[in-house]
Protein backbone atom coordinates (compact mmCIF):
# COMPACT_ATOMS: atom_id res chain seq x y z
CA UNK A 1 0.00 0.00 0.00
CA UNK A 2 1.64 3.54 -1.18
CA UNK A 3 -0.31 5.21 1.52
CA UNK A 4 1.05 2.51 4.29
CA UNK A 5 5.29 3.17 2.73
CA UNK A 6 4.71 6.82 2.73
CA UNK A 7 3.71 6.57 6.46
CA UNK A 8 6.57 4.11 6.90
CA UNK A 9 9.10 4.87 5.44
CA UNK A 10 8.53 8.42 3.62
CA UNK A 11 7.60 6.75 -0.11
CA UNK A 12 7.36 3.52 -1.73
CA UNK A 13 11.17 1.73 -1.29
CA UNK A 14 12.98 0.00 -4.03
CA UNK A 15 14.09 -3.38 -3.28
CA UNK A 16 18.18 -2.40 -1.98
CA UNK A 17 19.51 -5.17 -4.24
CA UNK A 18 18.71 -3.22 -7.26
CA UNK A 19 20.68 0.03 -6.48
CA UNK A 20 23.88 -1.72 -7.41
CA UNK A 21 22.48 -2.91 -10.93
CA UNK A 22 21.07 0.76 -11.93
CA UNK A 23 24.45 1.96 -10.94
CA UNK A 24 26.47 0.00 -12.76
CA UNK A 25 28.24 1.08 -15.61
CA UNK A 26 26.27 -0.14 -18.97
CA UNK A 27 28.24 -1.99 -21.44
CA UNK A 28 26.62 0.38 -24.13
CA UNK A 29 25.35 3.62 -24.14
CA UNK A 30 22.74 4.47 -26.68
CA UNK A 31 23.61 7.75 -27.49
CA UNK A 32 27.11 6.09 -28.88
CA UNK A 33 29.45 8.05 -26.29
CA UNK A 34 32.05 5.12 -25.49
CA UNK A 35 31.14 3.31 -22.39
CA UNK A 36 33.08 4.08 -18.46
CA UNK A 37 34.06 0.93 -17.01
CA UNK A 38 34.07 0.79 -13.01
CA UNK A 39 37.32 1.54 -11.52
CA UNK A 40 38.30 -1.71 -11.07
CA UNK A 41 38.97 -2.53 -14.69
CA UNK A 42 40.65 0.70 -15.08
CA UNK A 43 43.92 -0.28 -12.30
CA UNK A 44 46.54 -0.57 -14.73
CA UNK A 45 47.65 -4.38 -14.46
CA UNK A 46 48.83 -7.44 -16.66
CA UNK A 47 46.02 -9.63 -17.13
CA UNK A 48 42.87 -9.86 -19.93
CA UNK A 49 40.51 -12.20 -17.08
CA UNK A 50 38.61 -11.17 -14.19
CA UNK A 51 36.74 -12.56 -11.91
CA UNK A 52 34.79 -11.07 -8.72
CA UNK A 53 36.05 -12.69 -5.34
CA UNK A 54 33.73 -11.02 -3.18
CA UNK A 55 30.73 -8.89 -2.37
CA UNK A 56 29.71 -7.07 0.66
CA UNK A 57 26.75 -4.44 0.88
CA UNK A 58 25.48 -2.19 4.03
CA UNK A 59 22.30 -0.79 2.78
CA UNK A 60 22.13 2.29 5.30
CA UNK A 61 18.45 3.77 4.42
CA UNK A 62 15.90 2.47 2.07
CA UNK A 63 16.03 4.11 -1.91
CA UNK A 64 12.62 5.48 -2.52
CA UNK A 65 10.52 5.89 -5.66
CA UNK A 66 12.21 9.41 -7.24
CA UNK A 67 15.57 9.56 -5.83
CA UNK A 68 18.20 10.19 -7.64
CA UNK A 69 21.14 8.33 -6.64
CA UNK A 70 24.74 8.51 -7.49
CA UNK A 71 28.12 6.17 -6.85
CA UNK A 72 31.52 7.29 -6.20
CA UNK A 73 34.01 4.56 -6.53
CA UNK A 74 37.61 4.66 -4.52
CA UNK A 75 40.25 2.07 -4.88
CA UNK A 76 41.27 0.41 -1.75
CA UNK A 77 43.93 -1.75 -2.39
CA UNK A 78 45.60 -3.84 -5.17
CA UNK A 79 47.35 -7.05 -3.83
CA UNK A 80 50.95 -8.14 -4.87
CA UNK A 81 50.97 -10.97 -7.18
CA UNK A 82 49.09 -13.98 -6.03
CA UNK A 83 48.85 -17.34 -8.06
CA UNK A 84 46.00 -19.05 -7.93
CA UNK A 85 43.96 -22.37 -10.30
CA UNK A 86 43.11 -19.99 -12.52
CA UNK A 87 46.46 -18.04 -13.19
CA UNK A 88 48.36 -15.14 -11.98
CA UNK A 89 47.34 -11.95 -10.74
CA UNK A 90 45.83 -9.29 -8.73
CA UNK A 91 42.92 -9.17 -5.49
CA UNK A 92 41.62 -5.50 -6.42
CA UNK A 93 39.60 -3.60 -3.38
CA UNK A 94 36.88 -1.23 -3.95
CA UNK A 95 34.97 0.54 -2.33
CA UNK A 96 31.36 2.15 -3.83
CA UNK A 97 29.41 4.68 -1.87
CA UNK A 98 25.88 5.20 -3.11
CA UNK A 99 24.40 8.95 -2.32
CA UNK A 100 21.29 10.35 -2.77
CA UNK A 101 20.50 13.71 -3.72
CA UNK A 102 20.71 15.18 -0.96
CA UNK A 103 24.34 13.70 -0.52
CA UNK A 104 23.04 11.01 2.64
CA UNK A 105 24.75 7.79 1.78
CA UNK A 106 22.26 4.82 1.09
CA UNK A 107 24.51 2.23 0.89
CA UNK A 108 28.12 1.17 1.03
CA UNK A 109 29.57 -1.86 -0.79
CA UNK A 110 33.01 -3.51 -1.00
CA UNK A 111 33.75 -5.54 -3.22
CA UNK A 112 37.31 -7.81 -4.56
CA UNK A 113 37.92 -8.62 -7.97
CA UNK A 114 41.04 -10.68 -8.92
CA UNK A 115 42.43 -9.82 -12.13
CA UNK A 116 44.26 -12.33 -13.74
CA UNK A 117 46.22 -14.40 -16.46
CA UNK A 118 44.48 -16.96 -17.37
CA UNK A 119 46.43 -20.24 -16.50
CA UNK A 120 47.42 -22.26 -19.71
CA UNK A 121 46.19 -25.87 -19.51
CA UNK A 122 48.20 -28.46 -20.90
CA UNK B 1 50.56 37.49 -41.85
CA UNK B 2 51.80 36.53 -45.66
CA UNK B 3 50.70 33.31 -47.30
CA UNK B 4 54.56 32.79 -47.84
CA UNK B 5 55.38 33.14 -44.39
CA UNK B 6 52.32 31.40 -42.95
CA UNK B 7 53.77 28.24 -45.51
CA UNK B 8 57.05 28.23 -43.77
CA UNK B 9 55.72 28.54 -40.35
CA UNK B 10 52.99 25.57 -41.33
CA UNK B 11 56.59 23.51 -41.78
CA UNK B 12 58.47 24.66 -39.07
CA UNK B 13 55.09 23.51 -36.78
CA UNK B 14 55.08 20.25 -38.50
CA UNK B 15 58.89 19.47 -37.81
CA UNK B 16 58.59 20.53 -34.04
CA UNK B 17 55.35 18.75 -33.79
CA UNK B 18 56.53 15.42 -34.61
CA UNK B 19 59.83 15.84 -32.89
CA UNK B 20 57.61 16.93 -29.65
CA UNK B 21 55.47 13.62 -30.15
CA UNK B 22 58.75 11.45 -30.80
CA UNK B 23 60.51 13.06 -27.15
CA UNK B 24 57.28 12.37 -25.10
CA UNK B 25 56.87 8.90 -26.49
CA UNK B 26 60.54 8.46 -25.39
CA UNK B 27 60.30 9.89 -21.92
CA UNK B 28 57.38 8.24 -21.68
CA UNK B 29 58.83 4.71 -22.39
CA UNK B 30 62.34 5.63 -20.62
CA UNK B 31 59.72 6.71 -17.07
CA UNK B 32 61.29 9.66 -17.52
CA UNK B 33 58.47 11.09 -15.50
CA UNK B 34 59.93 14.75 -15.32
CA UNK B 35 60.49 15.08 -19.09
CA UNK B 36 57.59 13.88 -19.80
CA UNK B 37 55.88 16.47 -17.87
CA UNK B 38 57.81 19.02 -19.42
CA UNK B 39 56.38 18.15 -22.76
CA UNK B 40 52.98 19.61 -21.41
CA UNK B 41 52.33 23.53 -20.80
CA UNK B 42 53.34 24.44 -17.57
CA UNK B 43 49.59 25.26 -16.12
CA UNK B 44 45.87 23.63 -17.76
CA UNK B 45 47.10 20.71 -19.10
CA UNK B 46 45.68 17.28 -19.11
CA UNK B 47 45.39 13.89 -19.79
CA UNK B 48 42.10 11.47 -20.24
CA UNK B 49 42.72 7.81 -19.76
CA UNK B 50 40.27 5.40 -19.62
CA UNK B 51 37.29 7.78 -18.87
CA UNK B 52 39.69 9.56 -16.26
CA UNK B 53 40.83 12.93 -16.54
CA UNK B 54 43.99 13.96 -14.80
CA UNK B 55 45.27 17.44 -14.22
CA UNK B 56 47.43 16.40 -11.86
CA UNK B 57 50.33 15.06 -14.24
CA UNK B 58 52.48 13.78 -11.45
CA UNK B 59 49.52 11.09 -11.20
CA UNK B 60 49.05 10.21 -14.60
CA UNK B 61 52.39 9.04 -15.65
CA UNK B 62 52.31 5.58 -15.98
CA UNK B 63 55.30 4.92 -18.14
CA UNK B 64 58.72 2.85 -17.69
CA UNK B 65 58.78 -1.06 -16.44
CA UNK B 66 59.99 -2.02 -19.85
CA UNK B 67 57.05 -0.47 -21.30
CA UNK B 68 57.54 1.06 -25.02
CA UNK B 69 55.31 3.50 -26.63
CA UNK B 70 55.03 3.85 -30.41
CA UNK B 71 52.97 6.55 -32.27
CA UNK B 72 52.14 6.17 -35.86
CA UNK B 73 49.66 7.21 -38.69
CA UNK B 74 50.08 11.14 -37.93
CA UNK B 75 47.24 13.60 -38.86
CA UNK B 76 47.87 17.05 -38.04
CA UNK B 77 45.99 20.50 -37.70
CA UNK B 78 47.51 23.79 -37.69
CA UNK B 79 45.54 26.76 -36.73
CA UNK B 80 47.96 30.12 -35.87
CA UNK B 81 49.27 29.07 -32.49
CA UNK B 82 47.34 26.01 -32.18
CA UNK B 83 47.21 23.03 -33.44
CA UNK B 84 45.69 19.04 -33.12
CA UNK B 85 47.24 16.15 -33.63
CA UNK B 86 45.32 12.65 -33.81
CA UNK B 87 47.66 9.54 -34.15
CA UNK B 88 47.24 5.54 -33.51
CA UNK B 89 48.97 4.40 -30.36
CA UNK B 90 50.87 0.75 -29.67
CA UNK B 91 51.98 -0.03 -26.09
CA UNK B 92 54.33 -2.59 -26.05
CA UNK B 93 55.76 -4.11 -22.58
CA UNK B 94 58.72 -6.57 -22.83
CA UNK B 95 58.93 -6.75 -26.75
CA UNK B 96 54.99 -8.12 -26.81
CA UNK B 97 51.97 -5.49 -27.69
CA UNK B 98 49.62 -4.82 -24.90
CA UNK B 99 47.49 -2.23 -26.18
CA UNK B 100 46.59 -0.04 -28.89
CA UNK B 101 44.30 3.07 -29.12
CA UNK B 102 43.93 6.34 -30.82
CA UNK B 103 45.61 9.94 -28.86
CA UNK B 104 43.70 13.39 -29.95
CA UNK B 105 46.39 15.82 -28.80
CA UNK B 106 45.81 19.66 -28.48
CA UNK B 107 48.47 21.74 -28.82
CA UNK B 108 50.22 24.94 -28.29
CA UNK B 109 53.25 27.19 -29.09
CA UNK B 110 54.37 29.05 -26.66
CA UNK B 111 57.97 29.84 -25.25
CA UNK B 112 59.19 29.08 -28.46
CA UNK B 113 57.90 25.32 -28.93
CA UNK B 114 55.07 23.54 -29.06
CA UNK B 115 53.02 21.75 -25.68
CA UNK B 116 50.34 19.50 -24.95
CA UNK B 117 47.36 21.42 -23.51
CA UNK B 118 45.63 18.04 -23.80
CA UNK B 119 45.71 14.58 -24.94
CA UNK B 120 42.90 11.86 -24.83
CA UNK B 121 43.94 8.47 -25.10
CA UNK B 122 41.20 5.97 -26.35
CA UNK B 123 42.50 2.57 -25.76
CA UNK B 124 41.00 -0.19 -28.43
CA UNK B 125 38.77 -2.48 -26.58
CA UNK B 126 40.13 -5.87 -25.68
CA UNK B 127 38.01 -8.64 -24.80
CA UNK B 128 38.03 -10.14 -21.45
CA UNK B 129 36.37 -12.81 -19.55
CA UNK B 130 34.13 -12.36 -17.21
CA UNK B 131 34.53 -15.79 -15.25
CA UNK B 132 36.95 -19.21 -14.83
CA UNK B 133 36.36 -20.95 -18.68
CA UNK B 134 33.46 -19.00 -19.74
CA UNK B 135 33.19 -16.55 -22.18
CA UNK B 136 31.97 -12.74 -22.04
CA UNK B 137 29.23 -11.00 -23.58
CA UNK B 138 30.54 -8.08 -22.23
CA UNK B 139 33.79 -6.27 -23.60
CA UNK B 140 36.04 -4.46 -20.87
CA UNK B 141 38.49 -1.67 -21.87
CA UNK B 142 41.12 -2.73 -19.32
CA UNK B 143 43.88 -0.76 -18.40
CA UNK B 144 47.33 -2.50 -18.54
CA UNK B 145 50.46 -1.72 -16.14
CA UNK B 146 52.51 -2.60 -13.65
CA UNK B 147 51.51 -4.06 -9.97
CA UNK B 148 53.80 -0.29 -9.31
CA UNK B 149 51.47 1.08 -11.61
CA UNK B 150 48.26 -0.16 -10.11
CA UNK B 151 49.65 0.72 -6.63
CA UNK B 152 49.81 4.15 -7.23
CA UNK B 153 45.72 4.10 -7.86
CA UNK B 154 45.07 3.86 -4.24
CA UNK B 155 42.96 6.41 -3.24
CA UNK B 156 41.81 7.49 -6.00
CA UNK B 157 37.93 8.27 -6.23
CA UNK B 158 36.32 8.75 -9.17
CA UNK B 159 33.40 11.19 -10.35
CA UNK B 160 30.22 10.52 -9.14
CA UNK B 161 28.25 8.63 -11.76
CA UNK B 162 24.55 9.03 -11.48
CA UNK B 163 21.69 6.40 -12.14
CA UNK B 164 19.77 8.74 -14.84
CA UNK B 165 22.84 9.31 -16.83
CA UNK B 166 22.24 6.20 -18.58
Amino acid sequence: MPSFAKRQWGGIVAPPALLIGLLMPPPWVPTGEPPTASIAVRVPLPGTAIINASNDVEFLSPVLEGDRLSVIEKVVSVSPEKTTRLGAGHFIETLETYYRGDGSPVAISRNTLFRYTPATTS
Amino acid sequence: MTYQQQFVLDGLAGAQRFSISRAVHRLYSAGDLAGWIATFRHAGASLTRAGQTYTDLLGAFDGGNGQRLVTVDHEITVDGVEASQQCVVLLFRDGELRTTGTYRDSLIYERGGWYFTSRELESDVVAGECAAGVSADISYEFAFGTYEDAARMVGTRTEPRYAAAR
